[in-house]
C-alpha cells in the first residue's frame, strides 16, 4: 500500500499540492481534476522525478513507470528501439517483445522502422505506451515478482477511436492486473469509465 | 486560389519529382566542382597575366608545375611528414583536452568558474605572443603542436559545453524515469545530442590548427617543416614556392577534413546499423 500524508509542493507562492493525504492499493485509480490542479505535480513526486516540499510517502514499489505526457522518444532511434532499449535485460528478447507490443498497439512491422519524426502523433503515443508497458513487465520480472507502481499520463489523448480501443485493451492487460498499482491520468470521462477503478483527486478527496 | 490578377486558378496539378539516381548525383557535383575550380583557376590565372610578374603573382600553371617538381624530392615528402605529425598531434591533444575540459565544466558549475578565465586569457592573447613565448620555454620542434594544442582546445570546450547544456531536458529526465544509467545516457541521449555540434567544432578547429601550426613553424622554424619551406621563400623572395607549398598546405588540410568526415560518417553509420545495448 502506497500511503502519502501530508504531501505539500508550491512553485514560488503557488501552492500546488496542500497537506495531501492518500492511499493507493492495488488495482487501477483515475487521477482526475481540472487543468493546474496539480495531477502531474503529484505524479512527478511519486515517480521521484521531483522532491515534494514537505510530507511523507511510504510502500513505493521496487519498480515505477511514468509515461509522460508527450511521447519524449529519442529521435535518432527507430520506434522500436525506442521501446526496447528503455528496458532492462536481454536485448534481443526485449527486442522481440518491444515489436510484439506495438504489433498490439497497431503499428505494423514498417512503422516500428522509422523514427518518431516518420510517425504521426497517435503512433508515437502508442510507442511511448509500448514503452513503459515493456520496461513495467521487464523490471518486475527482473526483481523477481513484486508489485509495480505505473502512472500513466493521459495515455490515450488524441487517440482515434479504433486506436484508442486498443490501447485501452492494451493498458488493461499489462497494467491492471494485481500487484501492480495503475494510476491513470485522465480530464477524460469515457476514459474514467473504460478503465473503471478508484477515482482520485490532486487534493487526495474521491470526487463527488 | 487567387492569382496577382485576378483570376481564379482552379486546380493544381502535382506530379512527383523525378529522383536523380546515386551515381547522377555524383556526376553532378564532380561536374558542378570541377566548373567551380576553372572558375576560379582560370580568375587566378587571368590575374597573374595581366600582373606579367612572377614576383608579385604567378600564374597557377607555374605554381602546380613546382609543385610537381617538388613532389618529386624527398625534401616535400620529410618536410610534410613532420609538419602533418606536429598538427596531428597538437590537434589531438587539443580535441581530446576541450572534450574531458567540456564534460567537467558541463557537469560542475565550480569546474567551469575555476576554468573559465582560463579559457578566456587562451582566446583573447595574440597567438604570436604565445608563439615567442613557447620559444623561451620548449625545444622549436615541438611548438607547433604546442600552439596548436592552444589554439584546438578552447573552440572544442566552449562548443562542446554549450551543446551538452542545451541536450534536451525532457529527453534526460525520460532517461532517469527509466532507470538508464550514466553510461546508457551519455551513448544514448548525449552523444547523438551533441555529434552536429561536435562534428562542426572539430572541423572549424581543424582548419585553425592548419593556420596556427604553421604560423607556429615559420616563426619558430623547427629543423624541418613546410612553415620553414614557407620562411624560405620568402627571404630568397620564391614566390612560386611560396605559393607551391601553400597549395600544399591547403590540399592537406582539405584532406585531412575530408578523413575526419568520412571517419564520423562511418561512425554514426555504424551505431545506426544496431550497436545499440
Amino acid at each position: 500500500m502506497i500511503n502519502v500524508s501530508g504531501l505539500s509542493k508550491s512553485y514560488g507562492g503557488n501552492v500546488i499540492l496542500r497537506d495531501l493525504e492518500l492511499s493507493l492499493g492495488e488495482g487501477v485509480f483515475c487521477l482526475t481534476g481540472p487543468s493546474g490542479s496539480g495531477k502531474t505535480t503529484l505524479a512527478r513526486i511519486l515517480c521521484g522525478l521531483e522532491e515534494a516540499d514537505s510530507g511523507r510517502i511510504s510502500g513505493i514499489p521496487g519498480t515505477v513507470t511514468y509515461m509522460f505526457q508527450e511521447p519524449r522518444l529519442l529521435p535518432w532511434k527507430t520506434a522500436c528501439e525506442n521501446v526496447f532499449l528503455a528496458s532492462p535485460g536481454d536485448r534481443a528478447a526485449n527486442a522481440a517483445e518491444a515489436a510484439e507490443m506495438l504489433a498490439r498497439l497497431g503499428l505494423g512491422k514498417d512503422d516500428q522502422r522509422k523514427k518518431p519524426a516518420e510517425l504521426s502523433g497517435g503512433m508515437q503515443q502508442r510507442t511511448a505506451l509500448a514503452r513503459a508497458a515493456l520496461y513495467t513487465r521487464r523490471s518486475v520480472g527482473i526483481s523477481g515478482g513484486g508489485s509495480f507502481l505505473a502512472i500513466l499520463d493521459e495515455p490515450l489523448k488524441g487517440l482515434d477511436s479504433a486506436t484508442r480501443a486498443a490501447a485501452a485493451a492494451f493498458i488493461k492487460e499489462e497494467f491492471a492486473s494485481p500487484p501492480g498499482t495503475l494510476v491513470i491520468i485522465t480530464h477524460s470521462e469515457e476514459d474514467i469509465a473504460d478503465f473503471g477503478g478508484r477515482i482520485i483527486t490532486p487534493e487526495g478527496h474521491p470526487r463527488q | 486560389m487567387k492569382t496577382k490578377r485576378g483570376a481564379v486558378k482552379a486546380e493544381r496539378v502535382f506530379t512527383k519529382k523525378k529522383h536523380r539516381t546515386a551515381a547522377a548525383a555524383v556526376a553532378g557535383k564532380i561536374v558542378s566542382a570541377a566548373a567551380v575550380a576553372a572558375f576560379w583557376l582560370g580568375l587566378w590565372a587571368l590575374l597573374a597575366l595581366r600582373t606579367g610578374s612572377e614576383l608579385l603573382l604567378p600564374s597557377p600553371f607555374a605554381v602546380f608545375g613546382r609543385l610537381v617538381r617538388l613532389a618529386g624530392s624527398a625534401d616535400l615528402w620529410k618536410a610534410t611528414g613532420l609538419t602533418l605529425v606536429r598538427i596531428t598531434i597538437g590537434y589531438a591533444a587539443g580535441a581530446l583536452a576541450g572534450t574531458g575540459l567540456a564534460a567537467l565544466t558541463a557537469w560542475s558549475r565550480h569546474a567551469f568558474v575555476l576554468a573559465r578565465p582560463l579559457g578566456r586569457i587562451v582566446k583573447a592573447t595574440p597567438v604570436a605572443s604565445f608563439i615567442i613565448l613557447a620559444l623561451v620555454w620548449i625545444p622549436a620542434n615541438n611548438i607547433p603542436s604546442f600552439i596548436v594544442f592552444l589554439l584546438v582546445t578552447p573552440i572544442i570546450w566552449d562548443s562542446l559545453r554549450t551543446a551538452l547544456l542545451e541536450t534536451d531536458r525532457r529527453l534526460l529526465e525520460m532517461a532517469s524515469a527509466y532507470g538508464f544509467g550514466p553510461g546508457k545516457t551519455i551513448r544514448h541521449v548525449y552523444v547523438p545530442s551533441v555529434s552536429g555540434q561536435y562534428v562542426s567544432s572539430l572541423l572549424t578547429a581543424l582548419a585553425l590548427a592548419w593556420k596556427s601550426g604553421i604560423a607556429a613553424e615559420v616563426l619558430c622554424l623547427p629543423g624541418i617543416s613546410v612553415g620553414r619551406r614557407l620562411y624560405e621563400s620568402k627571404i630568397y623572395l620564391e614566390t612560386v614556392d611560396l605559393f607551391a607549398w601553400t597549395t600544399l598546405v591547403v590540399i592537406l588540410s582539405v584532406l585531412m577534413e575530408l578523413l575526419i568526415r568520412a571517419s564520423v560518417k562511418r561512425f554514426t553509420s555504424g551505431r545506426e546499423g544496431g550497436a545499440d545495448d
